[in-house]
């Protein structure tokens, strides 16, 4: 059984058919990347994947259940987790604490044992925070856990927010253009610590602009083009599919 | 690293201890009843900021309406106890169940909205409320308001005197204070920071944050009550006068003055604004002119609050500190 | 309740609306311009009612000359307001900028105190006081001036937003701040502008308002607190939906009377308020919000 399945799905804004009738599937411990020109909708299908926008029609199954229309937390709790392409950081809190939100699903103290300061809250916060500190350690930030997370640059971000969201223990990642911001030697080490994240049983999906990473470290490749899937299959034959071609050099003339 | 979080939460319990003292201290210095007086009206105003300071400080939930609330656990505690004859205590307990209520209702459609339209919807609920106080004159009396609000008393001993009552108030105080600043380190107090930097990245992280904006909501009413209700006591009678529009801007405003998204920004806002209100009443007419362009010039120079300023100013302080030593060490080694 | 009752409810509903109306426009192009709630719009009403008295009785000038001059100067008070507390902190929290806007109204408020006194002060109506009876209701012609000139002003406004190339420019503003800013428009000067238009149309609201019921120091919060009602009822941020919700509003409150006890009057706005906010916080004319990610 797939771990995601995405049956059919569509999201309408207003006239605008932003993701159309797309239907793919992850596998466990697979890396699948999602490109598309700007615009294909590869946001916006992850919005409606974790709750964030009601997809219009189609169907979503994880893990074999149906999690069409769950809003957002409840999506973090079955164990999908995601980072932004807008990073959405907390300013309000530094770095390690940025983590430490992460394990809210992993955590249970609710607002009246955490105000009577019981000896569970803080056997479970000091839990968190050496899971978040490991987990920062893994991203490479672990000497900036004290920071102010509104100091970082934006490729640190994008790793902060890599941490934050491993800490809820997912099953499944969805990583929207993480390399963005990033330099070439920034670049490898995220593949590395992609890598690492699938070693540790954890399944990714990804959207990203960087070919060169999508191509190096995909098990396979969706290609979605004005809302539309187009293509799907593993990195090399998508390179040499005639459609993706066309709607890649497209935008190159466009740009051009 | 773990033994550092230990060492900065001692840190803070210092500083908690340090505070009750020093607030327990004070009366046996100034120990008049108009000093008294204005000491429990400081202590209530800072519960009630503590309250605010964590909806708005830490959720980011603007409340432009906390004096209904403020209102409310008054009369509550005020009706209870003048018209059914029951005890200050259980005034308190029908202050604080009424109120949690009113907030809980109230919170579930306002908390939906946000920014500007949650202060005003928030501000037109305090107004309504401030209407039916005078209008239901039945039970609260109109204009002419509720007299005879007994103090408590405990096993015959009536906390009847200033002095009295606000033995009683400091308790509170300092156990409203030990629980705020238990929430904001744990758990629920990053969820609820977590709402106020992003929304979205909250939720995706399984933050419900409609459930965590209706609690901090409903809680900081309940303090704003507790806090009505010790005021009933104190002032022996109760009238909407005192839960006008103006009370609710003062009240977030020491929040914002003291420095919000930390609780000691609450306690040092509510001590400073009620403190300088008091003081500035002596030059009558030109009393108000003077809060509000203190106000404006605060936020100018200040945005930040009182709190904020002066970390940052530590802050500041302590990277000169740091850097002497090393910079006196590059000119040692190039001369 | 018969027709002519009726009549004379909504004929004072709309003489009211329409002060609401403007104190609602006023809100509308600050809020377009830099997003801000100005909860001090109220004291703009009160500052150009009661500068027309002192012209008028104290100064001893015409009584349009006074107006005139009036309006003048609360436009000026409003531009005096934006460069020294608005501008520094444009960027700031929602927070910090409704607490500078509550301190100016405090402040203005009880300077008004000290200069004016507590009590209620009035100034001639325009054209005499005889009422004109219109199918069994009787209209003070001062009423017709408060309509009148309401919806002149509107008139204007939209010519000044579709002819000029500032109004225009205004307008980019108010749908996309940066792609004005891209397009070269100089945004500060536009905030400073939606400044001084506010002020005036409040201080055109006090005037108007001033021989119908009188002009006391602490009336703009209430004032600046309907007036904000009816732009949200009409669709903050819409200039036709402000005047619209403001006149709306005005009669809803006049109508309030003639059905529930007169202590409730301040509650119906209040309340008005509330349900939009709750039910459709986009208002009767806006389009529902879409929620940026």
């Amino acid at each position: 059984m797939p771990l995601l399945e995405v049956e059919n799905l569509r999201k309408q804004f207003g006239g605008l058919m932003a993701v159309d009738d797309v239907s793919f599937r992850v596998h466990r411990d697979q890396i699948k990347a999602l490109i598309g020109p700007n615009g294909a909708g590869k946001t916006t299908l992850f919005n409606a994947l974790t709750g964030v926008d009601k997809p219009t029609s189609g169907k979503v199954l994880f893990d074999g259940a149906d999690i069409t229309g769950k809003r957002a937390h409840e999506v973090a709790e079955i164990g999908i987790a995601r980072t932004f392409q807008n990073t959405q950081i907390f300013a309000n809190m530094n770095v390690l604490e940025n983590v430490m939100v992460g394990r809210h699903c992993q955590t249970k103290s609710g607002i009246f044992s955490c105000m009577l300061g019981l000896p569970s809250v803080r056997r479970e916060d000091l839990e968190s925070e050496e899971r978040a500190y490991s987990l920062l350690t893994l991203v490479g930030l672990e000497k900036k856990a004290k920071s102010s997370s509104d100091d970082l640059p934006v490729g640190e971000r994008h790793l902060l927010e890599i941490a934050r969201a491993l800490a809820t223990e997912p099953k499944l990642i969805l990583l929207d253009e993480p390399a963005a911001g990033l330099n070439n030697e920034e670049t490898s080490r995220l593949s590395d610590t992609i890598y690492r994240i699938r070693g540790n049983g954890v399944t990714v999906l990804l959207v990203e602009h960087d070919m060169g990473l999508v191509m190096e470290i995909s098990d396979e490749v969706v290609v979605l083009n004005f809302g539309k899937k187009i293509a799907e299959g593993p990195p090399l034959l998508i390179q040499q599919d005639e459609q993706v071609i066309q709607a890649y050099l497209g935008q190159e003339i466009e740009h051009a | 690293m773990t033994s550092g979080r230990r060492g900065r939460l001692n840190k803070q319990w210092l500083w908690v201890g340090l505070y009750a003292l020093t607030m327990a201290i004070i009366p046996n210095v100034l120990a008049n009843n108009y000093y008294m007086k204005m000491l429990i009206v400081l202590a209530i105003n800072t519960i009630i900021v503590i309250g605010l300071n964590l909806l708005m400080g830490y959720a980011g939930q603007v409340s432009l309406g906390h004096a209904a609330f403020y209102g409310i656990g008054a009369y509550s505690s005020a009706i209870m106890t003048t018209k059914y004859g029951m005890s200050a205590w259980l005034g308190i307990v029908a202050a604080i169940l009424v109120g949690g209520l009113v907030a809980y209702l109230i919170a579930i459609p306002a908390l939906r909205l946000k920014g500007h339209y949650l202060a005003m919807a928030t501000l037109g609920f305090a107004e309504i409320v401030h209407i039916l106080f005078i209008e239901l004159r039945e039970i609260t009396g109109g204009t002419d308001g509720l007299y005879g609000v007994p103090a408590p008393s405990i096993a015959g001993f009536a906390f009847d005197t200033p002095q009295r009552l606000y033995v009683l108030v400091w308790m509170v105080l300092v156990i409203c204070l030990v629980m705020a600043l238990n929430i904001a380190k744990s758990r629920v107090g990053r969820a609820l920071r977590a709402v106020h930097g992003s929304e979205i990245a909250a939720a995706s992280m399984g933050v419900d944050t409609a459930k965590y904006k209706i609690q901090v909501f409903v809680l900081s009413g309940i303090l704003a009550c507790v806090g009505g209700s010790l005021y009933a006591s104190m002032a022996g009678y109760v009238s909407s006068e005192s839960f006008t529009l103006t009370v609710s801007i003062t009240l977030v405003t020491m929040a914002v003055c003291g420095g919000m998204g930390n609780v000691w920004g609450a306690v040092i806002g509510a001590s400073t604004l009620t403190i300088m209100q008091e003081y500035l009443k002596s030059y009558n007419d030109y009393n108000l002119v003077i809060f509000g362009a203190i106000l404006i010039l605060a936020m100018v120079f200040m945005p930040q609050g009182i709190y904020g300023a002066f970390s940052d100013l530590a802050k500041k302080l302590k990277h000169r500190l740091q850097a002497i030593p090393e910079t006196a060490g590059e000119q040692h080694a190039a001369s | 309740m018969q027709f002519d009752q009726l009549l004379q409810f909504i004929i004072s509903g709309i003489t009211s609306g329409s002060i609401y109306a403007l104190i609602a426009l006023g809100f509308t192009l600050i809020y377009n311009s830099t997003q801000v709630i100005n909860l001090a719009q109220g004291e703009f009403v009160v500052y150009g009612g009661l500068i027309a008295v002192s012209l008028y009785a104290g100064a001893g000038l015409p009584l349009f000359a006074a107006v005139l001059l009036s309006i003048i100067i609360v436009t000026l008070i409003g531009v005096v307001f934006e460069r020294l507390a608005i501008r520094p902190l444009i960027n700031h929290s929602i927070m910090t900028l409704i607490i500078v806007t509550v301190g100016a109204s405090i402040l203005f408020k009880n300077i008004a105190m000290i200069i004016w006194g507590r009590d209620p002060l009035t100034i001639p109506a325009f054209s005499g006081d005889d009422p004109i009876m219109f199918f069994g209701a009787s209209i003070i012609p001062q009423s017709i001036w408060v309509f009148g000139i309401t919806m002149v002003t509107v008139v204007l406004l939209q010519l000044f937003y579709k002819k000029t190339i500032t109004g225009k420019a205004m307008k980019a503003c108010s749908i996309n701040q940066t792609a004005a800013k891209l397009m070269g428009i100089n945004s500060s000067s536009i905030v400073l502008l939606s400044f001084a238009l506010s002020a005036a149309f409040g201080a055109i609201a006090g005037v108007l308002i001033a021989p119908i019921s009188m002009v006391s120091y602490s009336m703009g919060g209430f004032l600046g607190l309907k007036g904000f009602a009816g732009a949200v009822l009409g669709g903050l941020g819409n200039p036709i939906g402000a005047v619209v919700g403001g006149i709306l509003l005005g009669i809803l409150e006049s109508l309030s009377i003639g059905f529930i006890a007169s202590g409730y009057k301040d509650a119906v706005a209040f309340l008005i308020l509330l349900l939009v906010l709750f039910l459709r916080p986009s208002g009767i004319l806006g389009a529902r919000i879409k929620e940026k990610v």
